[in-house]
Order: C-alpha cells, then sequence, then structure tokens
C-alpha cells in the first residue's frame, strides 16, 4: 500500500497538493518580478532575485511537507532540517560579521545586496528548521489528544 | 463526509490501535486518523484492506445506509 519513498496513498495525494501550491508560488512570483522588471524595478542584485524567489517557493513546499508529516526522505529528512537549520545560523552569522564590520550592507537604495539576499536565504532556511521544531510540538500535542480521544 | 464511527467501533472490537490498524494495512496512523474523522476517502483498495483485517465486508465499514 505504500510507495517506493514509503508514503501511503493520503501522503502521495498530499505531496502532490504541496508541489501544486509549490509551482503556483513559483509562477506567481516569477510573473511578479517579469512586470517589476518591465517597469525598470529591480529589487535584489544581480542573480539573487531569481535565487531568492526559487527558495520562497522551497521554503513553502518543505513547510507544508514538514506540517503535514510528509517526509519522502524517510527518517533522514529531520536530519536534513537540522542541517539546514545549521547551514542557515551560519550565513546568517557570517553575515551579520561583515554587516559589523561595515564593509558590506543588506540595501543599496531599495535594492537587496547580495548581502541581503543571503540573509533572506538563511532567513528561509532557518523558518524550515523552525517550523519542523513547532511541528514535533504541535504534533505531539495533538497526537496526546487523540490517544484521549480514542480512550 | 461524517465520522466513520463503524471503522472506530469494529477496530475498537478487534481490541486494535490506531497504530496496529495502520501497521496491518500499511499506512500511517495519521491516515487511519483521516479515515475515521471522515477527513480522507480511502480508496477502494485501502477499504478492502481494512475489510480483511477487521473481517468486515465493505458495506458494514464503508456504506453509509
Amino acid at each position: 500500500m505504500r510507495c517506493r519513498n514509503n508514503l501511503d496513498e493520503r501522503q502521495l495525494l498530499q505531496r502532490g497538493n504541496v508541489f501544486q501550491h509549490t509551482l503556483i508560488l513559483l509562477v506567481v512570483l516569477l510573473i511578479a518580478n517579469a512586470f517589476l522588471k518591465e517597469e525598470g524595478i529591480v529589487w535584489a542584485e544581480g542573480m539573487w532575485e531569481n535565487i531568492l524567489i526559487v527558495w520562497a517557493a522551497i521554503s513553502l513546499c518543505f513547510c507544508e511537507f514538514i506540517f503535514l508529516e510528509i517526509y519522502p526522505m524517510g527518517k533522514g529528512q529531520t536530519a536534513f532540517y537540522a542541517v539546514l537549520g545549521i547551514a542557515g545560523m551560519a550565513i546568517l552569522g557570517m553575515s551579520f560579521f561583515h554587516l559589523a564590520a561595515g564593509t558590506e550592507s543588506l540595501t543599496d537604495g531599495y535594492m537587496l545586496t547580495s548581502q541581503g539576499g543571503m540573509v533572506l536565504e538563511a532567513v528561509f532556511l532557518i523558518v524550515i528548521f523552525l517550523v519542523s521544531v513547532f511541528q514535533k510540538l504541535y504534533h505531539r500535542k495533538r497526537r496526546e489528544d487523540e490517544d484521549e480521544d480514542e480512550e | 463526509m461524517g465520522k466513520n464511527l463503524k471503522l472506530k467501533a469494529a477496530r475498537a472490537a478487534m481490541d486494535m490501535t490506531q497504530q496496529e490498524l495502520a501497521d496491518a494495512v500499511s499506512v500511517t496512523r495519521q491516515t487511519i486518523v483521516a479515515i475515521e474523522r471522515g477527513d480522507y476517502n480511502p480508496t477502494v483498495r485501502l477499504c478492502i484492506e481494512i475489510c480483511k483485517v477487521l473481517g468486515k465486508t465493505l458495506d458494514e465499514l464503508f456504506w453509509d445506509s
């Protein structure tokens, strides 16, 4: 009844919905970015516009996976989220070091610099990690409620 | 879709937990919870698996009269 990656039929259905949401967000953000470019508005330096759009979509995808308890990578998924969180904190730490040293700035006028882009990317990574921690706590509480309900 | 109390009653009659039923039919516990709450409409294939494990017919567990 479970497929190769250990997801059952309900989880496969939900995974499809998550991918659908991710694709919709990606398309909406790309179209919005295209309109902004057409108007001559550049909100992030260089390729950071596209990188951040992709990260925003990926973050939504991971957050939904976490909240719906879908683990396509199996048990290694939790460790993966922890690694993302550590990477995010490392990037954030390095960025703050550069910002504190005054060598870089987050924005240049209304445009995010590459340093600003990195900070935002780190925030996405940390959000994924925090959602996974919150999910653990929330689902533990919910499971206790369900167990009481079962009795 | 309302709660599937018949499934819950049949499982309880067999003295099975949601986890045990989930393991028996190779799905997650959350899927059994969702079916019992009426939040998820299972495929016929899964319904048949559940019926086999609980020793009931599809009509007895999944037919709303």
